[in-house]
């Protein structure tokens, strides 16, 4: 890479969290990244969610970069979020976006908050002054708020701003302010900036309850809430509060709550012939937390048209919901809501199942409101120049999902597709940052990785000697009674403290060059920072030591107006002194018996290893070859393509999946950098990130050949699936029985005549959704069932189709079809396992007996077709190669990923990636956004020929070490390994996280964690407990 | 004689507790100054060796503060952590260090009343126990 070449710079305009992702991404990969959001906060709709299934908690944090730790931020997402590569912009919005791919400028406008935070300390003075009151839309008005507030309250660094809305501008808050933050006349900024490239990630506008029609008729009380709404009164920075969800109209608690589902989704009427895809898990999520949070008296109802249990082990989830946690799910559509006298409320439903209207009462209703997707693509249209679909959305390229039509270097990911849930958001986030790295590499420009000025060279063998900085804040910390000339005092006794100095205010340039000069003449190899907000000014502050020649680990930043204050009560003016001498004191302490750690570099394999050459496969192996990854397709079969490759030629949404891997497969088979192994299995492997060695073995038309041996840096599984069998419904007894695939081949070739055909049944779910069956939703047969429904109505009008369903999965745009589909005359008759369809096979020919549900009448139909969904099966071979590459499988058969909404196109095991069916069924286009995504993340770790490591992993001191590989066992991440050539215990740092397990596991204190010694922390315990022994006995 | 004023060595994992901590302090809820945080990066970094020790230096209580199970940074280090509290318990009463100066709370970064309550509670509990067997200095004032 040349000097002169300038470092790619992608907008990425949205911070949520597939916004993050990408920029997470785009920056481990070496890009600048500018993220912007239109909110006051970053972490999009996420910041308000507390809980998210499947684990009812959140896993937020483990979307940070696993090898770049060093250069990110390594504490809870909530907070905030740091990057080196990162410039975040909140509240923030594009205005105006002029010029082409490549070469793009664009128009921020920075909102203005009228509290500069440069200088707020946040101690809120100004809040309590401000006489006005409006409702917190964070908590979406079950709290309130003043007009100078945080907007999100778990922020660290806590963004102050004035709503200039409903400030009546007395100016109570400048009055109070004691370092003069606040600007009542700020005014908005436009900055033009240039960017080669943008991923728009604005997410997806909900609807409101009480501005739109549909929801408005429901929401008769302050009880009838938004699903969102409802999320913050299961929080404690919302309104739980005593082991209670308080109903907001009079706070008592709400012990029977219902939830009525497609709130202004799913109703073609208005326009809105989509469903949101991500309620229904929503809802089942909210009930069964209902029950943890409001106590197990809770009775909850979900009210619903179909339960959409599409995703991976989702269908588990509900069946938990309902089983364990006993939610009540009924299939209804809600009439009304009313609100009796005492406050409860009236739900009015009709059941289809009896035929009559029923009266529920409950204290509360949450309203699972959906997305409003039109409003978001409209603008969006406007700025990049591009016409909307005919729908009314952004049109992609065909196949992908993130790439936007006919713009290069324009992308998109997360909900702005549709809503999302987080798994895809992850997977959407990764494949955009990873079509827009494909995009930059054609382009003359460069990476660069974290700092490039060399870390100034200290002597790990010098004894400590500390020099102590303390930021007093200007006037502030003086004011507010920290007695700095006694802090001084205090730690000068400090054994091994050399300096102690006291700067006005660091804040300043001024400042700045008076503590660079006193370090300077220190002598010291250790210092302590004490100033405000350290998440904000920790890099000035380094950058300030590193000048004065501190190497940055032995630089530790500890917030003085903030943690050594915090919970302290107020009335006791001489706490913060010595709370701050203390914890001074500590970090003292434990730095002292730090090293100096450095960031070591580790040289990396660039070829990557892709087992399975269906769709998925083909398009990671061209992904990572179009950017120079030398790439080994292996396939097990004698032909690539894979199951939808060479078998599917046409799909519902008019893509063709035949045609496009015959397409792909010549490019596989001429790319110069991309060698196809056919026939060939991987049996044996070994190796961590990076450098990889795996066994391939041939077994073509019982010719044997030679096994041979591939280095590689990673692997991306992406075995795909095939259609299920099944022996049900009297399947194999007759001809005319067969399933969705075969019907639609025998439909394309012309074999099958409809020009007679009178009945056509259909049955839903064979073999799927069931215990003991396939577990879960194949998520593609109610697409199948629509095309080849649609297609027998297009070729004979007058056969009547009937479609036996449970639940009709046409989440998303998808809905559509379904719409279609019915309006075609299409007859849909829903089924449940207690009450399922019968086949009898007369002379040879199936008679299907159901219940039609709105007649309530059985019915005997002989169909000349009766067609199976039989479902995708994961291939049978992943169970080799899972044990082989010591990954784990899920209960149905397909690989299991690190985490399951957080990371899903990676393993625990580093360098080891999946994509596709592999993972779980999936239509077409997702199946390409995650092998572009799995590819991405392969060429993050491969393409700069080595990887830097963090300061902070573990090691092993060899002389103390028994072997007895208690910390291999113990390790989360598999970063440890026996090397049975040497004897001794080896260490993966890219994949150590520094968590620390294996040095508590090690009974010879052997394995240690760098920066976190027992001698630190013992020091630290002391430290703790020493000094409130000193205080006691003067 | 001013009242026993309990020492709880807290060990706060950097993810949940201490962004609950954090997120307590924004919030401006009090918690008593007896709760002596010290961060580490996982409920399961805590040593069996650093509770005694702090028990042995005067500790009276020992707080370890964890991410609710199945949401670890660190996949499983909580489980870790709790499989040796409970060994640890056991073996503390050997030494007369009862199972209620031994407490592993899950406290996720948006409970931030929660930290505050388990606060309030641990030393409520602790200034009814009084001082810490081993804590000789402490018990000869008491």
């Amino acid at each position: 890479m040349s000097e002169k070449k300038p470092t790619g710079k992608v907008l990425v305009a949205g911070a949520g969290i597939s916004g993050i992702k990408a920029a997470i991404e785009l920056a481990e990969t070496g890009y600048q990244v500018l993220l912007t959001d239109a909110s006051t906060q970053v972490g999009g709709i996420l910041a308000k969610l507390d809980y998210q299934f499947p684990t009812d908690h959140c896993g937020m944090c483990r979307m940070l970069p696993m090898v770049g730790r060093e250069y990110s931020s390594e504490y809870c997402m909530r907070k905030s979020l740091y990057h080196e590569n990162i410039e975040i912009l909140p509240f923030t919005e594009v205005v105006n976006i002029e010029g082409d791919a490549g070469n793009y400028k664009v128009e921020l406008k920075k909102k203005a908050r009228y509290v500069n935070p440069d200088v707020c300390n946040e101690l809120g003075k100004c809040i309590e002054a401000c006489p006005v009151e409006v409702d917190d839309e964070f908590n979406h008005g079950l709290t309130k708020r003043k007009a100078i507030y945080k907007s999100v309250p778990h922020n660290v660094p806590q963004l102050l701003l004035i709503d200039k809305q409903s400030c009546t501008e007395c100016g109570e808050c400048v009055n109070v302010c004691s370092t003069n933050a606040i600007d009542l006349n700020a005014q908005d900024e436009v900055e033009s900036r240039e960017v080669h490239s943008i991923i728009l990630a604005s997410g997806i506008k909900l609807y409101n309850l009480r501005d739109f029609e549909d929801a408005k008729s429901y929401a008769v009380s302050p009880d009838v809430v938004s699903s969102l709404a409802f999320e913050r009164m299961l929080s404690g920075t919302g309104t739980y509060e005593d082991g209670m969800i308080k109903r907001p109209s009079d706070g008592k608690p709400a012990k029977k709550i219902a939830w009525i589902q497609c709130m202004g989704s799913r109703n073609r009427r208005q326009n809105r012939d989509y469903c949101s895809s991500v309620c229904c898990m929503f809802a089942l999520k909210e009930a069964v937390l209902a029950k943890e949070k409001g106590g197990p008296d809770v009775e909850t109802t979900i009210f619903y048209m179909d339960m959409r249990t599409f995703g991976k082990n989702f269908q588990r989830y509900k069946e938990n919901a309902v089983e364990e946690h006993g939610v009540k799910l009924i299939r209804c559509r809600v009439q009304e809501v009313i609100r009796k006298p005492d406050g409860t409320l009236q739900v009015r439903y009709f059941d289809p199942l009896t035929n009559e209207f029923f009266f529920e009462y409950y204290d509360l209703v949450v309203l699972s409101t959906g997305q409003a997707p039109f409003e978001d693509h409209k603008k969006w249209a406007g700025l990049i120049h591009t016409d909307l679909d005919p729908a009314g959305l952004l049109t992609t390229e065909p196949y992908s999902k993130v790439k936007l039509a006919g713009k290069d270097g324009l992308f998109m990911c997360g909900s702005l597709m549709g809503l999302t849930d987080i798994s895809e958001a992850m997977s959407s986030g990764i494949a955009a940052a990873g079509e827009a790295t494909n995009f930059l590499t054609s382009l003359d420009v460069s990476r660069k990785f974290g700092d490039d000025t060399p870390e100034p060279k200290t002597n790990d063998r010098s004894a400590p000697k500390v020099a102590v900085l303390v930021c007093q804040c200007g006037e502030f910390a003086g004011a507010e009674g920290l007695d700095t000339k006694l802090l001084e005092t205090e730690l000068r006794k400090v054994k091994d403290v050399e300096a102690v100095h006291i700067v006005e205010s660091m804040c300043s340039a001024e400042g700045e060059q008076e503590a660079l000069e006193a370090l300077k003449k220190s002598g010291c190899n250790r210092l302590l920072i004490g100033a405000c907000q350290p998440y904000m000014y920790r890099r000035k502050l380094k950058d300030v030591a590193r000048k004065a020649g501190f190497n940055s680990s032995l630089v530790q930043v500890f917030d003085i107006l903030g943690v050594s204050r915090r919970g302290l009560h107020e009335d006791d003016k001489t706490a913060w002194t010595r709370r701050a001498i203390k914890e001074i004191k500590s970090d003292i302490a434990s730095m002292k018996e730090k090293p100096a750690l450095h960031v070591q570099s580790q040289p990396i394999n660039e070829t990557a290893l892709v087992i399975g050459g269906g769709i998925s496969g083909m398009q990671s192996a061209l992904s990572l070859a179009n950017r120079g990854i030398p790439v080994h397709l292996v396939e097990k079969s004698a032909e690539l393509g894979g199951f939808a490759g060479n078998s599917i030629a046409s799909t519902i949404d008019g893509l063709a999946p035949m045609e496009m891997a015959k397409d792909m497969k010549l490019r596989v088979f001429e790319h110069k950098k991309i060698d196809v192994h056919l026939n060939a299995q991987v049996e044996q492997t070994e190796g961590t990130l990076g450098s990889f060695e795996s066994k391939i073995v041939y077994n073509g038309n019982g010719e044997e050949t030679k096994p041979i041996y591939l280095h590689h840096g990673a692997t991306i599984m992406a075995t795909g699936g095939h259609e299920g069998k099944t022996d049900e419904y009297g399947y194999g007894q007759a001809d005319n029985i067969m399933t969705q695939f075969e019907f639609k081949q025998g439909l394309e070739s012309g074999e099958i005549d409809l020009s007679e055909t009178e009945n056509v049944v259909m049955i839903q779910c064979v073999g799927s959704r069931e215990k003991g069956k396939r577990e879960y939703c194949s998520r593609i047969c109610c697409m199948w069932a629509m095309a080849n429904a649609l297609k027998i109505k297009e070729k004979n009008p007058d056969t009547r189709v009937f479609v036996l369903y449970r639940d009709v999965m046409t989440y998303g745009f998808l809905e559509q079809y379904y719409t279609k589909a019915r309006l075609a005359g299409v007859i849909f008759v829903s089924y449940d396992l207690e009450n399922r369809p019968e086949v009898e096979i007369v002379e040879g020919k199936p008679v299907v007996k159901f219940t039609e549900s709105v007649l309530d009448r059985p019915l005997e139909v002989s169909p000349e077709y009766l067609i199976l969904s039989t479902g995708v099966d994961p291939e049978p071979s992943n169970k080799d190669i899972a044990e082989t590459f010591k990954v784990d499988l899920n209960r149905d058969g397909f690989f299991m990923e690190a985490d399951s909404k957080w990371r899903p196109v990676e393993f625990q095991q580093m360098g080891t990636f999946l994509s596709g069916v592999a993972h779980s069924p999936m239509p077409l286009p997702d199946v390409i956004m995650q092998a572009e995504a799995a590819a991405q993340k392969t060429f993050t770790y491969l393409s700069g020929g080595e990887i830097q490591t963090a300061r902070v992993t573990s090691s092993v001191k060899d002389a103390l070490c028994v072997r007895c590989q208690r910390c291999i066992v113990v390790c989360p991440f598999e970063a440890r390994s026996y090397n049975e050539m040497e004897h001794r215990i080896d260490i993966d740092p890219s994949a150590c996280q520094g968590c620390g397990m294996c040095a508590v596991a090690c009974r010879n204190n052997a394995a240690e964690v760098s920066g976190w010694s027992d001698r630190q922390l013992m020091s630290v315990i002391d430290e703790k407990l020493s000094d409130d022994i000193e205080l006691s006995t003067t | 004689m001013s009242e026993f004023e309990p020492k709880i060595v807290s060990f706060f994992c950097n993810w949940c507790t201490f962004t609950a901590a954090d997120l307590a302090g924004t919030s401006r809820l009090s918690y008593p100054p007896n709760i002596k945080i010290i961060r580490v990066m996982c409920s399961g970094m805590v040593d069996p060796k650093y509770v005694l020790k702090a028990f042995l230096n005067g500790a009276d209580g020992v707080l370890i503060g964890g991410c609710w199970p199945g949401d670890c940074h660190y996949i499983n280090g909580n489980l870790k952590a709790r499989r040796r509290v409970a060994l640890l318990t056991e073996l503390l009463s050997q030494y007369g260090i009862g199972p209620d100066r031994l407490w592993l709370r899950w406290i996720a970064a948006s409970e931030g009343t929660m930290l505050k309550e388990v606060a309030d509670e641990m030393t409520a509990k602790l200034k009814e126990l009084g001082p810490s067997p081993l804590n000789k200095t402490a018990a000869k004032v008491a």
